[in-house]
């Protein structure tokens, strides 16, 4: 099954090389598949990170102009994050542009989440009765109420731990290619998830039922 | 939040840092290691690592939003090579702003190249029109030839083409100035091409008078500031051109 797998990759990649080798010389419909293959994570990127549909579609379409201007430029082996960096880039000149200074210091992180830091957030864990730890996250479904209020809590963070945090978890992207992404280092990314992530419990709801369950609780497995 | 193992939880940044990163397997092996040797004897981190799990899974169950629109680019988008200069920020939407505003000085300095020498160029064909065309009331030729010249040299060098025919058989007429003018000749015959014969109808009328030119030295100075301008102007464009091509 691996061995398929990275078969079906490996003829992916060789399409893609050819797509964009297309679009460097020109092509408008061959670099019109690679929109077609990326918009919506571009999208989906822009939209939780910015928050407002309109908005994220203006970014998401300027990011695809501007991949294409600048599709000369593009060298490496992951389109997808060459993509999601301008994504990116344009999320945050929206943030400069709208006159919302994103955090850029740690210090000034560190004041955001002061307020989430208390003892009461740090003891909060959610009772296991109300995650299955055998839910399969690509299979089970949120109620639309969670939706929402997730993507409230997301909102409340700091530009730039949102975006680490939406690349990392909504995204699927391994730390290296956050910091290329984002352009920043390691340690910085590994920083931003993790305060993301401490910051979210503390702001989505300590009661009720988040999840519709299936099956029984299980034993607590590690990752 | 003292446990067992004092150490651990001194910095507790750090170890939900490292949590965190565990979770996503992202800890160097050695680490992760000594990692779970602590959390097989401390109930708090695993907790912890429990909740940092929980969250996870939350935004990984978020759907993935519904398109909107498409996003395609309009088949009669221009190509790379063929699109107009843009403004810094989107020639170059991988740089941080630092670099942006470095790079966005040299195509700046093309456009000043190209101000500079378009201006340049103008000033040295007003000079040269009111030193010998026009006769030597310098003063008032200046004044009256000024929105003339500037408005046919401005936009390219090209452009002044009839302009310069026009002061071709001026040359033959004013042997006062004839010296001064082996280089705009030069300057005038690729633009301006041989059309001595119908262009000699356009002599204006103070031609003659031109030869008694106060100072012999202002033509040359206009020649001088044309090749100058169109040279600078050239650069700039080409400067320009260049930098685009190269969207970096």
């Amino acid at each position: 099954m691996a061995q398929r797998r990275n078969g079906d990759d490996e003829r992916r990649a060789a399409e893609e090389r050819a797509l964009v080798e297309r679009s460097q010389r020109g092509e408008v419909a061959a670099f019109n598949v690679l929109v077609e293959r990326y918009q919506s994570a571009a999208y989906a990127l822009a939209l939780r990170v910015v928050g407002d549909p309109d908005a994220a579609a203006d970014v998401t379409q300027d990011a695809f102009f501007s991949a294409f201007r600048a599709i000369d430029s593009f060298r490496g082996s992951s389109f997808r994050a060459w993509l999601l960096r301008i994504v990116s880039n344009g999320c945050m000149d929206h943030f400069r542009a709208q006159g919302r200074r994103p955090a850029v210091s740690l210090e000034a992180t560190l004041e955001d989440d002061r307020g989430f830091d208390d003892p009461a957030a740090s003891d909060y864990r959610m009772p296991k009765t109300m995650i299955d730890p055998s839910w399969d996250p690509e299979h089970a479904a949120l109620r639309a109420e969670t939706i929402a209020q997730i993507e409230a809590a997301l909102l409340r963070l700091p530009p730039e731990q949102r975006m680490a945090v939406v690349l990392s978890d909504v995204q699927g992207m391994p730390y290296d290619e956050i910091a290329r992404v984002m352009g920043t280092s390691l340690g910085t990314v590994k920083s931003r998830i993790a305060r993301a992530r401490a910051h979210l419990r503390g702001l989505l709801p300590r009661e009720g039922e988040l999840f519709r369950q299936r099956g029984r609780p299980g034993t607590e497995r590690e990752r | 939040m003292i446990g067992g193992n004092g150490r651990e939880h001194a910095d507790r940044e750090a170890l939900r840092e490292r949590l965190s990163a565990y979770l996503d397997g992202e800890l160097a092996p050695g680490d992760a290691a000594a990692l779970e040797r602590h959390l097989a004897e401390c109930a708090e981190c695993r907790d912890e690592l429990a909740g940092l799990r929980d969250v996870r899974a939350l935004l990984r169950a978020l759907p993935q939003p519904e398109l909107p629109r498409s996003f395609a680019l309009p088949s009669t988008t221009a190509t790379p090579a063929a699109a107009p200069p843009r403004a810094p920020v989107a020639a170059n939407p991988l740089s941080s702003t630092r670099s942006r505003q470095a790079r966005g000085t040299v195509p700046a300095l093309a456009r000043a190249a190209q101000w500079v020498g378009g201006l340049a160029a103008c000033f040295g064909l007003i000079l040269i029109l009111a030193t010998t065309v026009l006769g030597g009331n310098l003063g008032h030729t200046l004044s009256t030839a000024a929105p003339a010249s500037g408005g046919a040299s401005a936009p390219m060098h090209t452009s002044s083409a009839p302009q310069q025919t026009a002061t071709a058989p001026a040359v033959g007429r004013t042997p006062g100035t004839a010296a001064g003018f082996g280089q705009p000749t030069h300057t005038a015959s690729p633009a301006g091409t041989a059309t001595n014969g119908p262009a000699s109808t356009n002599t204006p009328p103070h031609a003659t008078a031109a030869q008694t030119a106060p100072l012999p030295v202002l033509p040359v100075t206009g020649a001088g500031l044309l090749a100058g301008g169109v040279v600078l102007l050239g650069a700039g464009s080409v400067a320009a051109r260049r930098r685009q091509r190269r969207a970096r």
